[in-house]
């Protein structure tokens, strides 16, 4: 009975809030991120073009590295806005 | 030497022999370093995410190329100093394509053999495992 008990309890501190995100890239199989590739880096920017971040997207801090330095380049060759502005 | 890439930005309503010029005169300054270029891909004229001095379309122009790194300087002095170039990039060619395209392949290979035998295979495989089970109670 008691191990039922610590059973039930540590379960309880497993307990997710929300689905588990998988990172887009691992998933993918891609490794590099590419500056060029407009349609990823699209996906990995907020509605206002900021640079999503991990707790939203699920990408691992290995790939949220490179692909800041990508939305960077991608936003300095006006191929990804600095910002979205909806009222003008 | 080294793999580099270069993008280029020409205003949008310049001739098409402004951009062959500029063109040139890249492929001469890399080659004057004991470069050549690779690869001459032009994206043509693309809108731009955002206005670049009053402009908002650009000529696109995308080259690769191998030479020492002496060469990037003066190709980025260049391309800085055109008043007709909006935006100009230089970086290391890091083959970011690709690398994507194999190990995305390597996935997919991967993949399908996990997904497709993962419908069946549950199916037939408690059956074994319950067997010995039944056999060890017998």
């Amino acid at each position: 009975m008691a191990r039922k008990n610590l059973r039930i309890k540590k379960k309880k501190k497993k307990r997710r809030h929300g689905k588990q995100k998988v990172c887009f890239f691992t998933k993918t199989g891609m490794i590099a991120i590419d500056y060029k590739d407009e349609e990823t880096l699209r996906r990995m920017v907020t509605e206002r073009g900021k640079i999503a971040p991990r707790r939203n997207t699920g990408t691992s801090p290995k790939f949220q590295r490179p692909l800041a330095t990508a939305i960077k380049r991608a936003r300095h060759l006006a191929m990804l806005p600095f910002v979205k502005e909806y009222y003008r | 030497m080294k793999k580099y890439e270069c993008i280029f930005i020409l205003r949008a309503d310049q001739p098409e022999a402004a951009m062959a010029a500029r063109v040139d005169r890249c492929k001469e300054i890399i080659a004057a370093h004991g470069g050549e270029v690779t690869l001459e891909n032009h994206w043509g004229v693309r809108r731009l995410a955002y206005e670049i001095e009053f402009e908002s379309r650009g000529n696109y122009m995308f080259l690769k190329f191998n030479s020492r790194g002496t060469a990037v300087a003066d190709l980025d002095k260049f391309l800085r100093q055109d008043d007709q170039i909006l935006r100009h990039l230089v970086v290391v060619d890091e083959d970011w394509a690709e690398r994507n395209r194999a190990s995305m392949a390597k996935r997919r290979a991967i993949r399908p053999v996990e997904a497709a035998p993962q419908a069946p295979a549950p199916v037939p495989a408690p059956a074994p495992t319950p067997a010995p089970i039944v056999e060890a109670a017998e």
